[in-house]
């Protein structure tokens, strides 16, 4: 579905605060959950169903002091259903079961953890480490066997280890890029360095994103700590032929034509890039040419007041719903509805909800949406909680 | 907006110069260093903060490049006076640890031609990178004397888990006005990319190497 389609969003939805905490991250479990890691050393679990019909969201349940420190990442097991993994500062990687809110396995790395991804190819996690002494490794997990490291990488990195990043399709080809500005391509299948490292990028500044673009040549993306954005080409290093053509295009510092003051987050598979401003308080959705990297800054979708001058940490958007979550340093978790006018609503398959479902559609079918949307959302919030204040427009 | 003025910060600068060339002068060239105290900064909850700023004038004229080069490269070094290496060179290495090592602490940064660079990791494996000093790509339609004073120019920031960063901006033997400069591109830069801006810059301080700190904000 592209961003295109998406109208601009009204006031939030819904919100809910955690105090003086920090949100750090926001994950989809799957259409109609979703996690979120807090300053607090938490994760908790929010259900989304309600927010279908502009409804609230609601904390179904938590994990208190999930770790010792600061959580660093929260990856989602995608092929198996109830089951995250997250990493912290404390070294320690835990694969949760949501269910039962306990921790199934636990993996040591030594060194404070500061990123973490999860390939479903391969059932592998990955996770990275600071600088500690020498070393700033990679360390990778076979989730089915979680006792001793499969792989640990400790020579590819001179500073912390901040992003990595697994090819969605491509079997056991990982990113990982840090504070020493190099994007390194591993082949995980081998286990000496020397020859997994497939391909070195120097990136010219410190990497705070960085993954594949699911496009013609796989080609890397790479958001720096300075705000700027660069694409690079996958290259082999056998490959001795003197090649001439691009290999890198680089945007510079993208805050003024992208109209930003940082990037939040980057989307290759629903194609956006997430951004914020402080002194504007905005949250945008900027679309991105998911195949060639390019960046579409007028194709984007604004939410005034987002978390009001606090950084946004996190966005996430759910496609089913038409539903985008953000947190911030504000410590709330909010719900955005970026309703498509498309009338291909994009299907729900999980039963019981078939009713509204066509009444949802139908809301989609209408011609003047947004207005009418909102009136009918109104109506159904009173009939469903009273209790929730809705601000009129 | 800047809260600091080119005027003000020509003063204090006026007064670093002269304290290190006539109070003490000291027998190397001493580097001008900017020290940023914030405030109102969580180091353990907010976000990270490192990067890269390049600067007008360079700040360490001393820096050792060398230009790993195809026969284009070789030569564009060779006349304006770098080391260069070709593909011959590095595979003479032989993937020697030692001998990468000791090429690695020749030099303090490297450039390599773009058709090169993806061949790096093959000839010499991790060994740069690990040494922080992969080297950084130039096209032949790039300048490469350009290049080489971009690397030279350009300087790393970091905040770790205190509350102050420092940035090498210059050194004594530089005039009075690139100085400046320097200073105000440094800090404005850094600035903007804080989260509150200037509500989290506690103080501003320039000091050379071995003389006393003076404080710009």
């Amino acid at each position: 579905m592209s961003l295109l389609t998406y109208q601009k969003p009204s006031l939030p939805l819904s919100s809910v605060s955690y105090g003086p905490e920090y949100i750090y991250s926001l994950n989809l479990l799957s259409s109609t959950q979703a996690i979120a890691s807090l300053s607090d050393r938490s994760l908790r679990i929010f259900d989304l169903t309600r927010s279908r019909d502009g409804g609230s969201i609601k904390e179904t349940s938590k994990i208190l002091n999930a770790h010792v420190k600061n959580i660093s990442g929260v990856s989602v097991l995608a092929d198996q259903p109830n089951i995250v993994a997250s990493s912290a500062e404390d070294g320690i990687v835990k694969v949760w079961d949501l269910r039962s809110t306990k921790a199934v396995a636990s993996m040591s790395c030594g060194s404070p953890l500061l990123s973490l991804a999860y390939s479903p190819l391969t059932n592998t996690i990955a996770a990275g480490t600071e600088l500690v002494s020498q070393d700033a490794k990679v360390v990778l997990f076979d989730v089915r066997s979680p006792a001793s490291p499969l792989r640990t990488y400790a020579d590819s990195h001179n500073d912390d280890v901040t992003v990595l990043a697994f090819h969605p399709t491509t079997r056991h080809s990982l990113l990982s890029a840090g504070t020493d500005a190099l994007i390194t391509r591993y082949d995980t299948s081998i286990a000496d360095e020397d020859e997994a490292v497939a391909q070195v990028i120097h990136n010219g500044a410190s990497v705070h994103l960085t993954g594949f673009l699911p496009g013609v040549d796989d080609a890397i993306f790479a958001a720096s700590h300075i705000e700027t954005w660069s694409v690079h080409k996958q290259t082999n290093k056998d490959d001795e032929s003197e090649d001439e053509s691009m290999q890198r295009k680089e945007y510079g510092d993208v805050r003024e034509s992208w109209g930003c003051e940082y990037i939040i987050d980057v989307n290759t598979q629903s194609g956006y890039v997430a951004v914020g401003s402080n002194t504007t308080s905005k949250l945008a959705l900027i679309q991105l040419d998911s195949s060639t990297g390019e960046v579409l800054p007028t194709s984007r979708i604004e939410c005034d007041g987002a978390h009001a001058n606090e950084v946004v940490r996190c966005a996430c958007v759910n496609e089913t719903y038409g539903l985008m979550l953000s947190g911030g340093e504000d410590g709330v978790v909010k719900t955005w509805q970026i309703t498509s006018s498309d009338p291909e609503v994009p299907e729900v398959d999980e039963g019981g909800w078939s009713e509204k479902k066509s009444k949802k559609s139908k809301k989609h079918h209408g011609s003047h949406g947004s207005h009418g949307d909102r009136k009918d959302k109104k109506d159904h919030d009173k009939k469903k909680d009273k209790s929730r204040r809705f601000k009129p427009y | 907006m800047s809260k600091i003025t080119v005027a003000g910060v020509r003063g204090t600068v006026q007064e670093l110069l002269d304290y290190s060339e006539n109070t003490k002068k000291r027998n190397f060239l001493e580097t001008v260093e900017l020290q940023v105290g914030l405030k109102n900064y969580d180091t353990q909850r907010d976000k990270r903060f490192s990067g890269t700023v390049k600067l007008p004038a360079v700040p360490r004229p001393n820096m050792t490049i060398c230009v790993f080069g195809d026969a284009h490269d070789v030569d564009r070094a060779k006349h304006i006076g770098v080391d260069a290496m070709s593909v011959e060179d590095l595979k003479k290495l032989n993937k020697n640890k030692k001998l990468i090592k000791k090429l690695a602490k020749k030099y303090n940064a490297f450039i390599a031609s773009e058709v090169l660079i993806k061949q790096v990791p093959r000839l010499l494996g991790p060994q740069l990178s690990k040494a922080g000093k992969f080297p950084t790509p130039v096209s032949h339609s790039d300048d490469l004397y350009g290049k080489i004073t971009e690397v030279r120019s350009t300087i790393k920031f970091q905040l770790k888990k205190v509350l102050c960063l420092a940035v090498a901006v210059g050194n004594v033997g530089m005039e009075e006005d690139q100085l400046v400069t320097n200073i105000m591109i440094a800090s404005n830069f850094l600035v903007s990319l804080l989260k509150k801006n200037w509500q989290n810059v506690g103080s501003l301080t320039i000091k050379s190497t071995m003389g006393p700190s003076y404080r710009i904000y």
